[in-house]
């Protein structure tokens, strides 16, 4: 896509030497809610990066900070959440969440979907305004180029009788051709990353399979990185490149996708994984976690997942750093055992 | 838009109608002779006679109340007790005096009211928003009778900048115009305040941030539209409110409109001229609610197209 490539060349020659392809870097991130009781980090040190073109899937629990990282990333945190340490670094160059550019910078260079498209799209503007309204800012197009392009948008995300249903209204159509308008909206203009934040919670099983098809066709044909969230292992399985894992605001595994699912290996991803239902998987139960996620204002000093793991010791009351295992990374003191206990 | 939504709204604003007029015509009916009020006190029984055979009082009240409307239908609306002159006529030439008022109070409140009240939101618990709370709350706890009184007494007694009363320049409207779009601009604030809070927490705005729409876009394109409802209907009922401010404010200020012609006639026992002016304000009300209501379906897409899948 053209807008995108305009963007790589805006950048100086330095940032394409030392960068060339990475195009989000989360570095030590810590996301900090300020609430009567006194200061949460729902999101801490989470370090995570994705290469131009590549497919993250970021999955976890309701609650382990996941959205939070996303919002950070295209500042959207709002006033009651701020970055308390950290940065974000995109294509190649830091964000400062200050700098009415950088906002800029990432209001062109990223697109965002939620959950709920019914109540992410505007309810008094037709589905064309909106997406022409998307690409016009992001291009600096004028209104007639942006019509005609929002029309084009709809047909590339697979909304039948795009010129019609340019001229109707969020509520007139289903569920999931929102979604497919959210996406239009988010790929307008041809960002460079797109945020994926349970794209398909709120939507019909068939529908789901529809809309990851369509992602991933999009990002054959235009290029672009995609940070996909969800809490649904067995959906991202489909799509990702490599895994992040999340647990109480951390990551705590971060592997290439095939390898996680082969051989997971923090005790957190296994405990995921044997609570999923695989078809072709020959178990009568599944297994659930035991316990609960520590709540923010209680979280232990050490590991978050050893008040629920078997193999807590008392090495757990420790923090555990992100660290080489296998193909990826783990943050667990156990990790060395892990290998001997899954083989 | 539907004709059957038009026409439930309208038979609505006819049954509406209907009912003011009846109660109004029955209340003044039975709470007094308007000779008393109108003859001197030593004429003779036979002149009150006359003049309650002249006015059609002497008729049983369901009778007066029967050839009220078959007349009303025909144009009307008797004449005043007062001087013979036909009622309509007498109203009709104090509209354009009132509406000039009423219009200026309208938009004046309008300027003020909605852009005060969407800073205010988006500037919540700022200063901006405690001065414009604490002017809406002043705006509508003071009296209009009051507010005039204290205007008088600063700008025409003190300072003598500005007429104290009467008609005929921009700066008889000053005081008057103030006077009523306080109370109206402070309702307006807070309902748009409270309306754009609501709104500007959704999540489409949150979209729009996202893709870079900046605040004033994200205030005026995205959030008003979907305040507006709230917003139109507290203009729609303020304008009851208004019109009761507009007859004591026209009192006070002497400002000759019909609040001014209801006051006395109500005094004097005038009661075509009372019975014309609250059909004159209950049409106006009627029509009001009914544009409303029809603001509605012109402001959301969900009323206008109704909800429910694909419609076309």
């Amino acid at each position: 896509m053209h807008a995108a490539a305009g963007f790589v060349s805006r950048r100086s020659s330095a940032d394409v030497l030392s960068e060339m392809s990475t195009l989000i870097d989360i570095r030590d991130l810590t996301v900090r809610i300020d609430l009567p009781e006194g200061p949460v980090f729902p999101v801490r040190n989470v370090s995570l990066s994705l290469e131009e073109g590549e497919t993250v899937g970021l999955v976890g629990e309701s609650g382990c900070g996941k959205t939070l990282t996303c919002l950070s990333v295209i500042g959207l945190l709002g006033r009651r959440a701020s970055i308390e340490s950290g940065s974000v670094v995109f294509q190649g160059v830091e964000i400062d969440p200050d700098d009415p550019d950088d906002k800029r910078r990432r209001s062109r260079g990223m697109g965002i979907i939620f959950q709920n498209p019914m109540t992410c799209l505007n309810p008094v503007r037709t589905l064309g305004w909106q997406v022409a309204e998307a690409y016009q800012i992001r291009t600096g197009e004028s209104r007639r180029v942006a019509q005609r392009r929002a029309t084009e948008l709809l047909d590339l995300v697979g909304i039948p009788e795009p010129k019609r249903r340019a001229a109707d209204y969020p509520h007139q159509v289903s569920g999931g051709q929102q979604q497919r308008a959210m996406i239009a909206m988010a790929i307008a203009g041809g960002p460079a990353l797109l945020i994926a934040d349970e794209p398909t919670t709120a939507l019909d099983v068939t529908i789901q399979a529809q809309i990851l098809d369509l992602l991933a066709r999009l990002q054959r044909e235009i290029g672009m990185g995609i940070l996909f969230v969800t809490h649904d292992l067995g959906l991202v399985a489909e799509v990702a490149d490599r895994m992040a894992v999340m647990y109480a605001g951390r990551v705590v595994e971060l592997a290439p996708a095939d390898a996680l699912f082969a051989q997971p290996r923090h005790p957190y991803t296994r405990g995921l994984l044997t609570s999923l239902p695989f078809l072709d998987d020959d178990i009568d139960r599944l297994t659930p976690i035991e316990g609960t996620v520590p709540p923010l204002h209680a979280m232990p000093p050490g590991c978050a997942f050893a008040p629920r793991c078997s193999q807590a010791s008392p090495i757990c009351s420790t923090p555990p750093d992100l660290r080489a295992s296998g193909d990826g990374l783990i943050a667990c003191h156990h990790g060395l055992k892990t290998d001997t206990v899954a083989a | 838009m539907n004709l059957r939504y038009v026409s439930i709204k309208l038979l609505r604003a006819i049954f509406t109608l209907w009912l003011v007029v009846s109660f109004v015509f029955i209340v003044l009916r039975i709470t007094g002779d308007p000779t008393e009020q109108l003859l001197p006190d030593d004429v003779g029984e036979e002149i009150r006679e006359y003049y309650r055979i002249l006015w059609g009082l002497d008729r049983p009240v369901w009778e007066q109340y029967l050839l009220y409307f078959k007349a009303a239908f025909q144009g009307d609306f008797g004449v005043s007790f007062r001087n013979s002159q036909p009622a309509l006529d007498l109203i009709w030439q104090r509209v354009p005096k009132t509406v000039e008022l009423g219009t200026a109070t309208f938009v004046t409140a309008l300027v003020f009211g909605i852009p005060l009240g969407v800073m205010a939101a988006i500037w919540r618990d700022s200063w901006i928003d405690r001065l414009t709370m604490s002017f809406a709350v002043f705006g509508f706890s003071m009296p209009n009778f009051f507010l005039g009184i204290l205007l008088i007494l600063l700008f025409a007694m003190n300072l003598r900048m500005l007429p104290s009363s009467g008609y005929g320049t921009w700066e008889h409207m000053v005081m008057p115009v103030f006077t009523l779009a306080t109370a109206f601009a402070g309702a307006i604030a807070r309902f748009t305040r409270s309306a754009m809070l609501d709104v500007l927490s959704k999540d489409y705005i949150r979209t729009a941030e996202a893709e870079g729409a900046s605040m004033s876009r994200r205030v005026w394109l995205h959030a008003f539209p979907n305040a507006a409802v709230p917003v139109v209907t507290i203009v729609g009922f303020s304008l009851g409110g208004m019109i009761g401010g507009a007859v004591v404010t026209e009192n006070v200020f002497a400002w000759p409109g019909v609040g001014r012609l209801l006051t006395s006639s109500v005094a004097d026992r005038d009661l075509a001229i009372v019975q014309g002016i609250v059909v004159l304000v209950a049409i106006t009300m009627v029509t009001a609610n009914f544009l409303v209501d029809l603001a509605y379906g012109w402001l959301d897409p969900r009323i206008r197209l109704g909800s429910g899948g694909q419609s076309r």
